[in-house]
């Protein structure tokens, strides 16, 4: 199919032909005369999107710090001495008495590794500290630095500089002296400079950001569709319908591309980062001129320790004083009946950025045993939950559509033992091997999430074959697979372009049911304590944190979740089936 | 009839070696070895030394033959010779114990309480899930097809739009979420009106039959609706779709024709007609109700076997687990079969040859 050309004058021409509507044109028509099912459309658009957006919507990294890493600099500036004494010591002992020490321990390192081992430490505390120096007082490290590494130089070249070596070292507590930043009062020492970083993109991965975009283009599909259409296809029907591929292969390219721009440049720098930027920031060993968090600066597993299972913030419940104390509510600590002593408790800390300790949107869907933040972990907790439901449909359907269209186009002995295959694997009850499988399988070996995935698809792909094979059954008898095998098609491209676009209809409706129930599934075994474990959650493992009725939060909001997600697929699967067939009309 | 029964039960065979050969070499091929769980926990806690705890393990191996080839330890399993060291004498052993294994009916024993045997167990567990699974069935059916008799009688009506969007929500409820949230409301934190855990109270054993019937029927009213609403709201969406296809026939319009009531045309003339899809979907009702019953069965706290799987799972309990799927399979098979069997008798234009 090629991209339509929009000539001048021409859509006049093209708009008197008459047109017939092909099945999409029927199915899009008759999903957008029900406004229910569009409603589901748009609310797990925005499931969705808030699980892609989790990291921009809740992190504890800021998009962009402006900042003096003290700590980081400090850090650096009393390495010197650190690298200087290690240098030392190898020079000291001299390549053949160091090798022989480390061959007696059973290392296998040479001398030369070492040093430039060394060479490496040096400039790396030398890089830091100049990006917090103005540039015009770099002149003292650079003389260090080539001092240091010509002495590595003639190291490697087999000389033992010593004296040297010494002197180098006595230098660099010089300068570690020298290179004190000043304090606030004012007196001696260097005034560092700022550096701007973005921690939050540099952790989000190219996967990431490809979802990100696809799903810019998918909440303004309303948006920029009609505008395509009507300024740039003039609204001429066939010419829509001629686009729709090229709409399609749009989006996935340019959401692709901005991917792999994303893992050469920014991606490709991200390092390991554990940093606790509010950690830091709080305690004033980063200070910063800029910090722009996200809407809710906390992390999926920012624990809170003074917060443990507090009531959403909202409720007069949660209400906690300075010491940490509840003031109302069956919480209120009462005094030990023997000791008359209250149990310490740990005050409410509360970290940079964040609303303060009685704020109605501290945590307004509550915390967990360890202070985490249900909210935030609901966002992150999407992401595999929505995730399951998906990659274990695509699976399901991949293996239903191959064995289902071989067993109907085939026929014959294949048929029969296909048939029996599936029969056999429907007998079995598919909760309880799938619960059995991911009981067993350790961790260790296989991620749950994926041995959850692999067998949901394994115990649950009957369905679609036996839809498939029942579509081909129906549809390869007919003239226009008829025609395309009297004009010496290969089996592949009949099965492939001629019968399996016709009996996608059923498969996408099955499809929809087995989101709902893959997440419906997972759910429930993550629940039992099966499935997803920490530290990433997922809502039916939020709801295993706490069965107590006094911690209701944690098993409303998740389960809510949960069921709004199915019901919205189950509303969805229902209107493509009725769109697709009216005879089964059952809701509206 | 009778000839195709008798097919679709020596069909059950394979079925079930299938399944039986998946489970067992999957628990047999996972790492985490029972024999370590079990000298671990429990062998070693009353302060044994390093080497008796080998030895303890290694014993515990023998005796479940755990040390033996996977194909061994399978054909051991199903039986009916028991292969191990004081096993039939035909396999090199000493002849003691000369039959073991599936065939003779001997689902093993428990590791954890070696002296229990887990049939007898199992049929414990069963007692308590068997019937509460029939009546979980027994009221879906018998809420569902009012429901869905109503509905596409008075189509359009408000009850009909209200029951059809509430069964479609309440369809797409999580099952243990639904328990939860059953036993938040009406439990001690809620409403207090029922209790919410187990099947009998504390005291139950010193009750009269009434006040012992009336706290069992207390107890079981959440594990019930939890079991069924499901169901029921599946099956009425199916009847009342059945029942408008079969009130739009010519034959429905023949008996209003000849100036039959309402009633005896809804009742008589419809209904059996419209019964002929509901009864074929329990078959794909008890899977759903057996593997339920797990998550039910622990919301709740009743002692069932989907409990006794849970159970089993977390300490590896391997005959356990070969049981209990075995079992569920079993009673899955079963089911279909039955369903099939009652469709033939039903519609006398089905004929299985």
């Amino acid at each position: 199919m090629t991209e339509p050309v929009v000539k001048a004058g021409g859509a006049a021409e093209v708009e008197r032909e008459p047109y017939s509507k092909d099945y999409w044109d029927n199915v899009f028509e008759q999903i957008g005369r029900r406004p229910l099912v569009k409603l589901a459309l748009v609310i797990l658009a925005i499931l969705y999107g808030s699980a892609i957006y989790a990291p921009l919507i809740a992190n504890d990294r800021p998009f962009v710090l402006e900042a003096v890493d003290k700590q980081a600099y400090d850090d650096a500036r009393r390495g010197l001495v650190g690298v200087t004494t290690s240098l030392r010591d190898l020079i000291e002992s001299g390549r053949e008495a160091y090798e022989a020490a480390l061959r007696e321990r059973g290392q296998d390192q040479t001398y030369a590794t070492a040093l430039e081992a060394e060479r490496g430490a040096l400039r790396l505390r030398l890089a830091t500290m100049r990006s917090y120096l103005p540039s015009n007082d770099h002149a003292d490290l650079d003389v260090f630095q080539r001092a240091f590494e010509s002495l590595v130089d003639e190291g490697l070249a087999g000389e033992r500089p010593l004296d040297e070596v010494v002197a180098l070292r006595d230098e660099a507590k010089d300068l570690r002296k020298r290179y004190e930043p000043a304090t606030e009062e004012g007196g001696e020492g260097r005034v560092l400079a700022e550096v701007r970083s973005y921690p939050l993109w540099e952790s989000t991965t190219s996967l990431e950001v490809f979802f990100m975009v696809l799903w810019v283009f998918v909440l303004a599909w309303p948006l920029w569709n009609r505008l395509v259409n009507r300024l740039l296809l003039r609204g001429v029907r066939t010419r829509i319908r001629g686009a729709r591929r090229a709409k399609f292969g749009l989006v996935f390219g340019v959401s692709l591309s901005a991917a792999l721009v994303w893992a050469f440049t920014i991606g490709g720098s991200m390092t390991f980062d554990v940093a606790t930027y509010k950690d830091l920031l709080t305690s004033g060993r980063i200070e910063a001129s800029k910090a722009v968090f996200p809407p809710l600066n906390l992390g999926f597993a920012e624990s809170h320790p003074g917060e443990p299972y507090r009531e959403p913030t909202w409720l007069d419940e949660s209400e906690i004083d300075e010491e940490g104390y509840y003031v109302r509510g069956p919480k209120v600590m009462q005094p030990d009946p023997l000791t008359g002593q209250i149990p310490k408790r740990r005050p409410v800390e509360v970290r940079y950025g964040e609303p303060e300790r009685n704020a109605t949107w501290r945590h307004f869907l509550g915390t967990d045993i360890l202070g985490r933040d249900l909210f935030v972990r609901l966002l992150y907790g999407g992401r595999i939950s929505l995730s399951v439901g998906i990659l274990s449909t695509l699976m399901l359907v991949f293996i239903g559509v191959v064995i289902g269209s071989i067993a109907g186009y085939v026929g014959g002995l294949t048929d029969i033992l296909l048939s029996r295959i599936i029969e056999i694997v429907q007998s079995i009850p598919a909760f309880f091997l799938i619960l059995t499988c991911v009981a067993i399988i350790p961790e260790k070996q296989l991620p749950p999430i994926f041995t959850i995935v692999v067998f949901i698809a394994l115990v649950r792909w009957t369905g679609v074959a036996r839809l498939v094979r029942g579509e081909f059954l129906k549809l390869k008898e007919q003239e226009f697979v008829l025609a395309a095998r009297a004009g010496g098609f290969s089996n592949a491209r009949i099965i492939f372009r001629h019968v399996l676009p016709n009996a996608l209809g059923p498969v996408l409706v099955a499809a929809a049911f087995s989101v709902a129930a893959g997440i419906l599934t997972e759910s429930s075994l993550s629940f039992l304590g099966f499935g997803i474990k920490y530290p990433i959650p997922s809502w039916g493992s939020l709801i295993n944190e706490s069965r107590a009725a006094e911690h209701w939060w944690i098993q409303v909001f998740p389960g809510f979740l949960i069921f709004l997600t199915v019901f919205c697929y189950n509303l969805v699967g229902e209107g493509v089936r009725d769109a697709l067939d009216p005879r089964m009309k059952v809701l509206g | 009839m009778l000839q195709y029964v008798v097919r679709r039960l020596l069909w059950m065979i394979p079925t079930l070696i299938g399944v039986s050969l998946i489970v067992f070499s999957l628990i047999h091929l996972a790492p985490g070895d029972p024999a370590a769980v079990q000298s671990s926990g429990l062998l070693t806690g009353a302060g044994r030394s390093e080497g008796s705890a080998d030895q303890a393990t290694q014993k515990f191996r023998e005796r479940f033959l755990l040390d033996q080839p996977l194909w061994k330890q399978y054909l051991h399993y199903v039986g009916p010779f028991h292969l191990g060291k004081d096993g039939h004498p035909w396999f090199g052993g000493d002849g003691s114990d000369k039959w073991n294994g599936l065939l003779v009916g001997d689902f093993g024993n428990e590791f954890r309480r070696p002296t229990v045997e887990v049939a007898d167990e199992l049929v414990r567990r069963l007692e308590v899930t068997i019937p509460l699974a029939l009546l979980s069935v027994l009221i879906s059916y018998l809420v569902a097809i009012p429901i869905g008799i109503f509905s596409a009688v008075r189509r359009g009506h408000p009850l009909d739009l209200a029951s059809t969007v509430g069964l479609f929500v309440l369809y797409a409820v999580p099952s243990f979420w639904a328990g939860l949230m059953l036993q938040l409301a009406f439990g001690k934190s809620g409403l207090d009106w029922l209790p919410v855990i187990g099947l009998h109270d504390k005291d139950a054993a010193e009750m009269a039959t009434g006040a012992w019937l009336l706290d069992l029927l207390k107890h079981l009213v959440l594990p019930v609706f939890c079991y069924s609403y499901a169901s029921f709201a599946y099956l009425s969406r199916q009847m009342r779709s059945g029942m408008i296809d079969v009130i739009n026939q010519d034959y429905i319009r023949t008996a209003r024709a000849k100036g039959l009531s309402e009633k005896v045309v809804v009742l008589k003339h419809a209904l059996r007609n419209s019964m002929i899809p509901i009864l074929t979907l329990l078959a794909s009702i008890l899977p759903i109700l057996i593997g339920g019953s797990v998550i039910i069965e622990v919301v709740f706290d009743i002692p069932g076997m989907g409990k006794y799987a849970y159970e089993s799972l977390q300490l590896r309990e391997y005959n356990v687990i070969m049981a209990t799927t075995l079992i569920a399979s079993f009673m899955t098979i079963l089911g279909i079969l039955l369903s099939d069997v009652l469709y033939a008798l039903v519609d006398p234009r089905i004929r299985y040859d």
